[in-house]
């Protein structure tokens, strides 16, 4: 199986991740909508407003911050289709990732002052989490971008 | 840069074009127009040994270091 490059597991991965980016597109637009139809399936839709408003704000700002997540992780994955995952444009990439998902904990983080459950915990940690490693994976690249420039310039 | 690379010195003495170079040496003629051009960060001895031995001269010929102050 290979890894990199067309026809393989990356250029695959990607396919997913447009599919998933359209989904949250249809999402994000129709979240109100969406919103109201889940709780009234789950039969706990209530007149608290600041709650509803709340959780809708949630999920706006998360929402559109793991649009734009997916957006970077496409990007990523169309250098390693074209065998060139080593630029400086994913270091950046990563460093922006790597905001975002500090920017997702932030926002759950408030959720658990507000409304807290279990599964709020273990987002704010797997996000937070995953900040740090997206931040020195960034960094690890950075330096791999510096080793394959010298390497080029070698003859 | 403080090494300065005359491989175009020594090309013009053996009348030997940068294509022609480069397949004998067996690098691609973008590798080589780098290494013409001083844009090389460095150059491997295998390298240097291919071109020294198919232009017919000493590393020193085409290898120069000057000061820079």
């Amino acid at each position: 199986m290979k890894y990199s490059g067309r026809n393989s597991l990356s250029a695959y991965l990607k396919i997913f991740i447009v599919l998933i980016m359209a989904v949250a597109a249809v999402v994000i637009i129709g979240l109100p909508i969406f919103f109201k139809m889940y709780l009234e399936w789950l039969d706990i839709f209530t007149s608290n407003v600041i709650g509803y408003n709340y959780l809708l704000t949630v999920l706006y700002i998360t929402g559109i911050a793991s649009f734009i997540l997916l957006n970077e992780l496409r990007k990523i994955f169309n250098t390693l289709e074209n065998c060139n995952p080593f630029v400086i444009k994913n270091v950046k990439s990563l460093k922006r990732i790597s905001i975002l998902c500090f920017l997702i904990g932030i926002v759950y983080t408030t959720k658990i002052f507000v409304l807290n459950s279990f599964m709020t915990l273990i987002i704010v940690f797997i996000f937070i989490v995953c900040g740090f490693f997206a931040l020195i994976l960034s960094d690890v690249f950075n330096q791999a971008v510096k080793y394959k420039d010298d390497n080029d310039l070698t003859i | 840069m403080a090494i300065i690379v005359n491989l175009d010195v020594m090309m013009a003495k053996r009348k030997i074009g940068l294509s022609q170079l480069a397949e004998k040496v067996g690098i691609t003629n973008a590798n080589l127009s780098i290494l013409k051009n001083n844009k090389a960060k460095a150059v491997r001895f295998t390298t240097l040994e291919a071109i020294c031995r198919e232009l017919n001269c000493q590393p020193g010929d085409i290898l120069e270091f000057r000061n820079d102050d």
